[in-house]
């Protein structure tokens, strides 16, 4: 009959707003609950930083023996370093100053977790199995593995496979090493010659007595910056990402931290950073 | 309906198929025929770390790049706690695993036991936690483990690190009551197996004061654990000779942590009459991480290893091996720890094992 037919069909029709009125209105409830409640969500609230704003006190842990990022100065037993500068720009930026704790390495992590400060700025690598306890800025150094040779060379050894049957400096035992080994295992035999340290690695090349290095990216800066006739070559083979952690539930200090390094990365800071730290005397 | 009946038939068809695959799949793994060690240096030794090694292709894998590297000795902890999870029950398949890919690649297993189950300790005590109502159930465990691997391991361990509180469930040391707990497993592990060699200790090396909560000095824990009546209950004593940053042929020197300490331990078993009994090193090596305060260079690291090994086997008769810490962790430990390894997680070969193997096959340090 037609009539029931229709009216079957407007009740199916209103049956099928309602359900998808229903299930609208669980979206946004369960959106509300994301973003009051979760850490990171946009209405979340972030002591960490409501406090540095109140006190106006950016409290940074960092392990003071890893030059040039972080050192003691044994005059005056101030603490200072490329991190050191990065901080006191960071915190100027965020309209703070700081406080510097200085912390074992091995327990930087334990101890942002029990609040004794709110951030780490420690030539700190990325570690994403830390990741669910902490935030992670951008990076703000890539301290991984380079090859470097001579600005004449450069046009021949460009990536690690163009060491193939060239003299190759590292340092005995690291990572650079490691890598060397592959690569003859792989693609064919290299003149090694096995130093002591990065520093006569880069020294090696310099003399002409190997045609390119591998070093971590500072020592790279460090013998640039003495010797403008080295230079860096390629892509970094590893990746060393150096970057500011702050606890989980710090998500608004996590984002102002990161604005705040954008601005100073546009400025030139960052390159001025590297100058200062590694490549002058 | 009919339609239907044919879906459930060929699902049923399909899940029976998969379960008799799953089932028929026979051991993907073999123990392969024995083996040896080829190597310059038969004092060589590394500590695997293969008690939280699930799969059994990584222990045959790990223990085979052992017998490449030229050490034909092994240190393998073998928790207590894993193994006989209740009184009386023991479990022993994944052990027999690793003893038995052990002694296939020609390998000499020295089994570190400890690690007590809860049922053998108090509520909210830690697994290193071993009171003297304890100490007959640990040394029937002792017992267990030599009777079943008769013939099959020679040397084993009793407890770690007596000498610092934590090793000792967090109580004040106590050089007694070890040596009471020595004197039980040392007489379960005779009446098991004659011929079995028990290693007592080790101690960990440290400056600790007197006094200190922390621990005892180690010179003078084993002073202490002679006067206590030590000497019958142990056939060979453990020592920890961890470097630090110092090359191995420092001098010894007892206020300092160095691998050569392990000649003023010597010197003390000598004064105790105990001259004639041999010392091992279960643990000991160089850290390269870059940012720990006790480690070195990744080079020194090379050449101190291989010094030491070097060292022991030119000057020590009374050593018959050295077991650096620590071949390969099965995950990374993301901490300076992982720097002592020498071999990734995912079985690449780090520089130092390169050299190593180098000088087991050559005698060039």
């Amino acid at each position: 009959m037609p009539g029931l037919a229709s009216r079957k069909a407007r009740d199916a029709a209103r049956h099928r707003r309602w359900i998808a009125g229903a299930a609208l209105a669980l979206a946004a409830l369960i959106f509300l609950l994301w973003a009051v409640l979760a850490q990171g969500g946009p209405l979340s609230r972030d002591r960490t930083w409501e406090r540095i704003r109140s006190e106006g006190v950016l409290r940074v842990g960092m392990d003071a023996s890893f030059p040039p990022f972080e050192m003691i100065a044994p005059e005056t037993n101030e603490i200072y370093g490329f991190d050191v500068d990065l901080a006191n720009a960071l915190a100027a930026e965020l309209g703070v100053r700081v406080e510097f704790l200085n912390i074992g390495f091995d327990s930087l992590y334990d101890q942002l977790l029990a609040g004794r400060f709110d951030a780490i700025i420690s030539a700190l690598p990325v570690d994403y199995t830390w990741t669910e306890d902490v935030r992670y800025s951008e990076p703000y150094f890539q301290a991984g593995l380079v090859l470097v040779t001579t600005r004449t060379l450069a046009s021949t050894i460009q990536r690690l496979e163009d060491l193939v049957g060239r003299r190759a400096a590292v340092e005995w035992g690291s990572e650079g090493d490691a890598f060397i080994r592959r690569l003859e295992r792989e693609h064919g035999q290299v003149d090694v010659l096995a130093m002591e340290s990065p520093a006569e690695a880069l020294e090696a090349v310099r003399a002409g007595e190997a045609d390119a290095c591998l070093v971590d990216a500072v020592s790279a800066y460090q013998a640039i910056g003495k010797d403008d006739a080295l230079t860096i070559v390629g892509a970094p083979l590893t990746e060393a990402s150096y970057a500011i952690a702050v606890r989980r539930n710090s998500p608004v200090l996590a984002r102002q931290i990161n604005t705040a390094l954008t601005r100073l990365r546009e400025a030139g800071f960052l390159d001025a950073l590297i100058r200062k730290w590694m490549m002058t005397q | 309906m009919r339609r239907r009946r044919h879906v459930v038939v060929l699902l049923a068809a399909v899940l029976a198929a998969l379960w008799v695959f799953g089932a028929w799949r026979g051991p993907l793994i073999t123990i392969g025929p024995a083996q040896r060690v080829q190597t310059h240096n038969p004092k060589m030794g590394v500590h695997t770390r293969l008690t939280d090694e699930v799969e059994e292709w990584k222990i045959k894998r790990t223990l085979e790049m052992v017998r490449e590297m030229g050490a034909p000795w092994i240190v393998e902890y073998f928790p207590w706690a894993y193994y006989e999870p209740a009184k009386g029950r023991f479990v022993w398949n994944h052990a027999d695993m690793v003893v038995d890919h052990a002694r296939a690649q020609g390998l000499t297993v020295i089994a570190r036991l400890g690690f007590v189950p809860e049922w053998a300790r108090p509520k909210d005590t830690t697994a290193l936690y071993l009171d003297e109502e304890g100490y007959d159930d640990f040394a029937d465990y002792v017992y267990a483990f030599v009777e079943h691997f008769r013939g099959r391991v020679d040397y084993i361990i009793i407890w770690n690190e007596p000498n610092l509180r934590h090793e000792w469930g967090n109580r004040d040391v106590d050089p007694a009551g070890y040596v009471e707990l020595l004197r039980r497993a040392y007489q379960r592990a005779k009446e098991a197996n004659p011929e079995v060699k028990v290693l007592a200790g080790a101690l960990a090396p440290t400056l600790a004061p007197e006094g200190s909560p922390d621990g005892m000095n180690d010179l003078v824990y084993l002073q202490r654990m002679y006067e206590a009546g030590a000497a019958p209950w142990f056939d060979i004593l453990a020592v920890h000779a961890y470097g630090w940053v110092y090359p191995p042929e420092d001098p010894p020197n007892p206020e300092v942590v160095n691998f050569r300490r392990t000649e003023l331990i010597r010197e003390i078993m000598v004064q105790n009459g105990d001259g004639d009994t041999p010392i091992i090193i279960t643990e000991a090596g160089w850290n390269d991480h870059p940012r720990w305060s006790k480690a070195v260079r990744p080079a020194q690291r090379i050449a101190y290893t291989i010094a030491a090994y070097e060292w022991a086997l030119q000057k020590w008769d009374w050593c018959p091996a050295v077991v650096m810490w620590a071949f390969r962790f099965p995950r990374p430990a993301r901490t300076y720890q992982d720097y002592f390894t020498f071999v990734a997680d995912d079985f690449y070969p780090k520089p130092i094992y390169w050299e190593v193997q180098r000088y087991a096959r050559t005698g060039q340090p």
